[in-house]
């Protein structure tokens, strides 16, 4: 698989705070990565670091394959496109003349593709009408327009629906997506509304206390969290004979326990390995979220 | 840098705070003629050094440059725009500099602004002696740059080095006043002759009084090691500089000019190492 952010062992040490501790991630190209974890985990340091804005103190990340030790590491920024917090924009200015002014900072030739890019965020028809007068969905969306100049083939957004209403969230969603499947652009998303994000990604990476605890891509994630019944038996090899007879789905978890993927009558089951002299230990039905299966990932756990 | 140089050009032209300087420039430049006008010509008074009035701008363009640095620059921090051009690739050193070369632009144009229309009043309402009067001001032009250069220098130091916008205004400001202060106390200091003229009332013989002229040693006369102090002093504040400008008739050696640029290249080099060293947020 071909990456466009790697990190490996990356440290970001603040006077007596570990904010990044030995974290690695890895980014596929052409992904929406999720960037999963708590207030204070470590995702924002780590935008930040990717995007040039902190040094690192430990540790190495390559993105398209240049090291953040090498000189080109300013020229690999270039295919970047970020909203690190909160959009970046210049609030006594229009969306257009904001736009036009990063277009110069990028050296870009002409003003060619700024009402496409206006039209594309949904923005095109603010007129003269000045950013510090605009709602925070429209300045959310004039960020990713910034972004966007200079067609980035990387887009990072930090926290991109945080303070929107639900129309807001849903443009912001559907923007997001039609990026990703129109221009191909891999886009790195770091959010806690897990809901949000399980709509969106295709990868995922859970962060806690400055460490990726999990890389998970989205099919993974949709299979762990299946809805299924988990039971431990005291002889499996009679489980399995007994779910093979009934024709169910099911993963044996170990030599006692299996997950069983249907709805099924829990008397049938039983009586069936009473049958094959086998007892039933214990019987749960599971139906695993994102959001239950991040509490079950980091949730109380201490990753040392 | 060109392309930050050009966003930053682009930036300027549109930026509230530099239409204010602008206006402020002319706004005092009409109050100064408008007072000269009225000494002059209404109250018949003669005026020899024109270029009081030329350069006049020159005494607090240390705190308009301090206000006018300080927000200009402040806004890439408040509204987080300085890490559109981190995240795209520019280096820390091109958009340190871009910033200084398009403030230290904006003191000169600020200046310029004030002279035109000093001369364009001056002319209108007073006649051809502050016309007359220009050569000497024109001489001092090269020093002024020189001037402005270090001041810009020093408040793109505080700018870029504080993230927060207020905190680094108001240091600025403060820092704008400490300098105009230190800068005229050491001038005060400078000038004071080393002998003064005593005036003493004596009663003569015939029980009259009579008025005796003495010359005595100054006692507060600046010698040895502490006036060496004062003149270094002078030479490293723009606001001691400016006098030669704006009060001195434009008399100055080549040392002044490059101690000008000496703080300036101090403390962009300075600047220059914060801001690389510096985590943006």
């Amino acid at each position: 698989m071909e990456y466009c952010l790697t990190t490996n062992a990356l440290c970001k040490q603040y006077k007596h705070d570990k904010a990044l501790n030995d974290l690695s991630m890895h980014v596929p190209k052409g992904s929406i990565y999720g960037f999963v974890g708590k207030n204070g985990a470590g995702k924002t340091t780590l935008i930040r670091l990717i995007c040039g804005l902190q040094k690192v103190s430990s540790g190495e990340y390559t993105l398209y394959g240049v090291k953040n030790s090498d000189q080109e590491i300013q020229k690999a920024r270039g295919r970047i496109g970020a909203i690190v917090e909160a959009p970046s924009v210049y609030m006594e200015m229009t969306a257009k003349e904001n736009l036009k002014l990063q277009y110069r900072v990028l050296g870009l030739p002409s003003y060619e593709g700024i009402d496409e890019l206006l039209k594309l965020v949904g923005l095109a028809d603010t007129g003269k009408k000045k950013v510090k007068n605009f709602s925070l969905g429209m300045r959310q969306r004039l960020g990713i327009a910034v972004a966007l100049a200079g067609n980035p083939d990387f887009l990072i957004l930090d926290e991109p629906i945080n303070g929107l209403d639900p129309q807001g969230i849903i443009e912001i969603r559907e923007l997001i997506l039609k990026l990703n499947r129109e221009r191909q652009i891999t886009v790195l998303i770091s959010s806690h509304i897990l809901e949000e994000l399980s709509k969106l990604a295709t990868h995922y990476g859970f962060i806690d206390k400055g460490r990726i605890v999990r890389e998970i891509s989205a099919q993974e994630m949709e299979a762990a969290c299946r809805k299924c019944i988990r039971i431990e038996v005291d002889n499996a090899g009679a489980l399995a004979r007994v779910l093979d007879g009934m024709q169910i789905e099911y993963h044996m978890l170990s030599n006692a326990e299996a997950e069983i993927y249907a709805d099924m009558s829990v008397t049938k089951l039983v009586l069936a390995l009473e049958k094959e002299h086998c007892e039933v230990l214990s019987y749960r039905e599971q139906d695993e979220s994102l959001e239950s299966y991040y509490v079950n990932l980091v949730g109380g756990e201490v990753y040392e | 840098m060109n392309r930050l140089l050009a966003a930053n050009f682009a930036r300027l032209w549109r930026s509230r705070i530099f239409h204010v300087l602008e206006i402020f420039m002319i706004g005092y430049s009409v109050l100064i003629y408008t007072d000269t006008y009225i000494t002059v010509r209404v109250n018949h008074k003669e005026y020899e050094n024109w270029n009081l009035f030329f350069f006049n701008e020159m005494l607090f363009i240390g705190v308009a440059l301090a206000i006018f640095v300080s927000i200009y620059i402040g806004v890439e921090y408040s509204n987080g725009t300085i890490r559109n051009k981190l995240s795209v690739g520019h280096s820390r050193i091109h958009i340190y500099m871009a910033n200084l070369l398009v403030c230290y632009a904006a003191g000169i144009i600020a200046c310029i602004t004030y002279s035109v229309t000093s001369l364009i009043l001056g002319l209108a309402l007073i006649g051809k002696e502050t016309a007359a009067g220009l050569w000497k001001p024109a001489q001092g032009m090269l020093f002024v740059l020189f001037i402005l250069m270090s001041y810009t220098a020093i408040f793109v130091l505080v700018s870029m080095s504080d993230m927060h916008t207020v905190r680094a205004a108001v240091v600025s400001l403060l820092l704008s006043l400490i300098i105009l202060g230190a800068g005229l106390i050491v001038c005060q200091y400078l000038d004071m002759p080393e002998y003064t003229v005593r005036l003493t009332t004596v009663v003569d013989e015939s029980g009259g009084t009579k008025t005796i002229e003495e010359t005595v040693y100054n006692s507060r006369y600046l010698t040895g090691t502490k006036r060496k102090i004062y003149e270094g002093a002078e030479l490293i504040l723009p606001s001691a500089q400016v006098m030669y400008v704006a009060d001195y008739g434009i008399s100055y050696s080549v040392k002044q000019p490059i101690c000008m640029f000496g703080v300036s290249a101090v403390c962009t080099g300075a600047g220059i190492w914060i801001f690389r060293r510096k985590d943006i947020k």
